[in-house]
């Protein structure tokens, strides 16, 4: 009712559709400028023009059109997995930081919501570690979404495509007085699905999502308060994962007998303060969060009943940031100091279910292949048809940061000096426990009750000093920049090992209870050896430079990057039929290349942008124990990222229409080695969209289309109980949008 | 003086007595206590060859009228896949100043939770002394023996 109250009540009142697309947010970060190609660091900026043009309605969509990022749609919005210049992670914690009106999500489950309404996206390259603290060891994404200070009036939004895709949005941004603003807003979506479940026959790839958002800012002279409150509900189907024959090196069709889906309940809630003073700035970033959600899945992704996986997690994130700087930037010294803390505390349930089929193919045929050759007529059995292996994990982490940052101008140069202090505690509760009856008809008339349970409380504390250096030459709008800086990736807890590990626990007490031993060995994981890993670290050498011609008709954007990793975390799929993933600290690697982003207007109704990342990452040193892989190419990392747009706009001077407007959009990556030992990749490959539309004075009408020739590729490759696995990327998309701005 | 010597032969051979009755009321073959061995099994193969396996734990427990061996991840073919612990109870034994004999026949061993007929243990002769261990039996088909070292 409030919203709708707001949404009459606008389109009653005087409607002003004037965005502030680039101009000065009055909350904006203290750590970047506005116009970040006048800084010592390489990064993508995408607008509301753009945004909505290249229909960008998720990360993935933005991800396409950065050189060397890459964000796979994994056919869930609880894996968004991050990969910029080879840094990335799959599980666990993320390689790259994300900011939404400039609160930090600090779970990546919580990365993949609907991007609606938003005023900026940017994107930068390299380690942020320095300002930005844990988890920035790739780089950072802010979303910075509209504001009653950017824009006043309602907007409302409808599209429809194949798949049986909808979505529909609704906001009003109101600013009853000069200091005042509110804006609330609401985005429905609803997506049928691209890939059918041959076993059930329906759509796998389903997904419902609501966001509501309401945002209220005040300034006064030397206040700004602006209070930021983000909902997002996600209801969605499974994963269309196929299975791929490697001998005949053909995908099977998507077919699994078990729910697969994920619900999501997040909710953000940010007040950003700022004071100005005569000579400092002050502001503080206060942020609450919760996360609930809830995953199921087949995790044997096939027909047969082996073993299923339902994850829960419950997290309150609390994060504070206070961050001083001189108030007068025309000064030769400018400095910036801040301290930060935060405190998470993930509760998590993880109960596999093994099922009929995964009881004998992953315990009992074993145990009796090798008590058969003794009594080849008895057999090990259960009572149960299945059983579960219960899972409660709880991560309580403190985090407090110290940092600065000092920029002294000489003449023509700039010399940027920062460092960072981080003090991160993060302590794992763990406890873990399966029941079964057995029998093993030889020496027993009766089942008998075998019970396993493991649990433990580990923790584990690490402080890192992350220093940043660079030196600019300025030159008018042309910079050039030399850059060192060191990022880390938090350490962690591998929670899911922990059915593995129960597993083969239970087995070796289920042996034990019968007193019998296996040469190929029964026993537990050694816990202390899976249980944790350690931070990452890396070091990142830039060369880079931004050029402009006077008139802003062209700029272009280019730079080297060699990164020096320690310690990369990678996710191993433990060997043999394990279920389990778990996080190994790899060794050393070496990410070396090359980015480079050119815009150009060469007429007044053309616009053209292209861009290009290449990406070299090898480990250096990296033997898991049963292998070497040091010289392979790390996985999930494309080797080349292209994007390519031009657009064209012809003013109209129209009764009805304002404008026409065309776009054509190329994006290309690959190829992309899934696995360490490099033995299976997707090639380069290439999607190519296109929209056409035109635009009056409140509205504009969109049709667009993606993937428009079908480009059969793979985004996401794994194994799982000796099977390998693909998830192909969506097929053709097309659509209509509307847009109506009151 | 006849008769104090009498006496005093008759006092002592009274000691001598007490001393005997005292003798008889200490326990010379008492129960021995829990005991624990490593050693080697041979076992000899239906085709005649010897099949033998090092670092075999065996433990001893004994009650009053019997003991009981079990032997811990013992196998008893080179191609036998799995090791097991094995417990032979209701074997005899005789205690004779710490040598210790032991035998059994027909008895039904346990493994894997319940009663392994197929390798009923017979003939089963042995002795414990000096700090070291050995038997032979039959298990099922297959003849058996263990030598091994008492753990201190």
């Amino acid at each position: 009712m409030f919203f709708l109250g707001i949404l009459l009540t606008s389109m009653v009142a005087q409607a002003d559709t004037a965005i502030n697309l680039e101009g000065v947010d009055v909350t904006a970060s203290f750590k970047v400028r506005n116009d970040m190609r006048t800084m010592p660091l390489a990064s993508s900026s995408f607008y509301l023009k753009d945004i909505e043009r290249q229909q960008i309605k998720s990360i993935q969509d933005f991800a396409a059109t950065t050189p060397n990022l890459h964000i796979p749609d994994y056919g869930s919005s609880t894996t968004s997995s991050i990969y910029i210049r080879g840094m990335g992670s799959r599980i666990d914690n993320p390689a790259v930081g994300m900011y939404v009106d400039g609160v930090p999500f600090l779970n990546k489950s919580s990365f993949d919501e609907p991007l609606w309404d938003v005023r900026r996206i940017d994107v930068l390259r390299g380690p942020q570690s320095t300002l930005y603290g844990r988890n920035t060891i790739g780089g950072i994404i802010s979303v910075s979404t509209l504001s009653p200070f950017d824009y006043t009036g309602t907007r409302i939004s409808l599209e429809a495509g194949n798949g049986q895709m909808w979505r529909a949005s609704a906001s009003s941004y109101l600013q009853p007085t000069d200091r005042f603003g509110l804006s609330a807003g609401l985005c429905i979506g609803h997506t049928g699905g691209f890939f059918s479940n041959e076993f059930t026959g329906d759509r796998c790839d389903w997904r419902n999502n609501g966001s509501a958002r309401l945002r209220l800012m005040w300034h006064s002279g030397n206040w700004t308060i602006d209070n930021s409150l983000n909902v997002n509900l996600t209801n969605e189907g499974g994963y269309a994962y196929a299975q791929f024959d490697t001998v005949r090196r053909t995908t099977l069709p998507v077919a699994y007998n078990d729910e697969c889906g994920y619900r999501r309940l997040h909710i953000a809630e940010g007040l950003v303060a700022q004071r100005n003073m005569s000579a400092v700035t002050i502001k503080n970033v206060l942020s609450l969060q919760y996360l609930d959600d809830d995953l199921r899945l087949d995790q044997d992704f096939t027909t047969r009943s082996l073993f299923t996986l339902q994850q829960t997690q419950k997290e309150y994130t609390v994060s504070d940031e206070i961050a001083f700087q001189n108030a007068d930037k025309s000064q030769t010294l400018n400095w910036l100091a801040g301290a930060a803390a935060f405190f998470k505390h993930n509760r998590m349930s993880a109960p596999v279910m093994f099922k009929r089929d995964g009881i004998h193919e992953l315990i009992l045929d074993n145990a009796n292949r090798g008590l058969q050759t003794v009594f080849p007529n008895d057999s090990l059995s259960f009572s149960e048809n299945e059983f579960t292996i219960g899972s409660q994990f709880t991560t309580p982490t403190i985090g407090l940061a110290a940092y600065g940052q000092a920029e002294l101008r000489l003449s023509d140069y700039v010399l940027t000096a920062g460092l960072r202090a981080d003090y991160e505690r993060v302590a794992f509760d763990y406890a873990n426990s399966a029941e079964v009856h057995y029998n093993f008809s030889y020496t027993m008339r009766d089942y008998r009750l075998s019970r396993t349970a493991i649990s433990g409380s580990e923790h584990q504390t690490f402080v890192e000093l992350m220093p940043k250096l660079s030196v600019q030459y300025v030159v008018g709008e042309q910079n050039v920049y030399l850059s060192v800086a060191r990022g880390f990736k938090a350490g962690g807890y591998n929670s899911q090992m922990f059915s593995d590990i129960l597993q083969n626990q239970m087995k070796a007490d289920l042996m034990g209870a019968l007193g019998v031993y296996f040469s190929t060995g029964t026993e537990g994981y050694p816990i202390d050896k899976v249980i944790d890993y350690k931070p990452e670290h890396d070091w990142n050498f830039e060369l880079g430079a931004h050029f402009r011609t006077p008139d802003q008709r062209l700029t272009a954007d280019v730079a080297l990057f060699s990164i020096f990793c320690t310690d990369q975390q990678l996710t191993v799929f433990p060997s043999g039929k394990s279920t389990g993933r778990m996080m190994t600290n790899a060794g050393r690697s070496r990410s070396v290349g090359a980015e480079a982003a050119l815009t150009a207007k060469p007429y007044k109704t053309i616009s053209l942008s292209a861009s290009y990342g290449y990406t070299h990452a090898t480990f250096t040193d990296y033997n898991n124990g049963l292998a070497d892989f040091t010289g392979n190419h790390l996985p999930y990392v494309p080797q080349h990222t292209v994007s390519a747009t031009a657009n064209y706009e012809h003013t109209i001077s129209n009764r009805f229409i304002n404008s026409i407007l065309a776009q054509l959009h190329y994006t290309g990556a690959g190829r992309i080695y899934w696995d360490e030992a490099n033995s299976v990749w997707q090639d380069y490959y290439s999607q190519i969209g296109a929209s056409v539309g035109a635009s009056g004075n409140v509205w504009n009408l969109q049709l667009w289309a993606k993937n428009i020739t079908n480009q059969d590729f793979a985004n996401f490759h794994f194994t799982s109980v000796g099977r390998t696995f693909l998830s192909k990327g969506k097929p053709r998309r097309v659509g209509v949008t509307l847009r109506v701005m009151i | 003086m006849k008769h104090f010597l009498s006496f005093m032969i008759c006092a002592a051979m009274l000691s001598f007595v007490a001393c005997d009755k005292s003798d008889d009321n200490k326990d010379v073959n008492p129960t021995p206590e829990a005991a624990s061995a490593v050693g080697k099994v041979f076992v000899t193969q239906t085709d005649g060859s010897e099949f033998s396996k090092d670092s075999v734990s065996v433990s001893l427990t004994y009650a009053e009228d019997s003991m009981t061996i079990t032997m811990f991840k013992v196998k008893f073919a080179e191609r036998m896949p799995l090791e097991l612990d094995m417990t032979i109870g209701g074997v005899q034994y005789s205690n004779n100043g710490g040598d210790i004999k032991l035998w059994g026949d027909n008895i039904v061993p346990q493994a894997m939770g319940g009663a392994f007929p197929k390798y009923t243990i017979t003939n089963l002769d042995g002795k414990v002394g000096d700090g070291k261990i050995s038997f032979s039996m039959m298990c099922g088909e297959f003849p058996t023996r263990f030598e091994g070292t008492l753990k201190q």
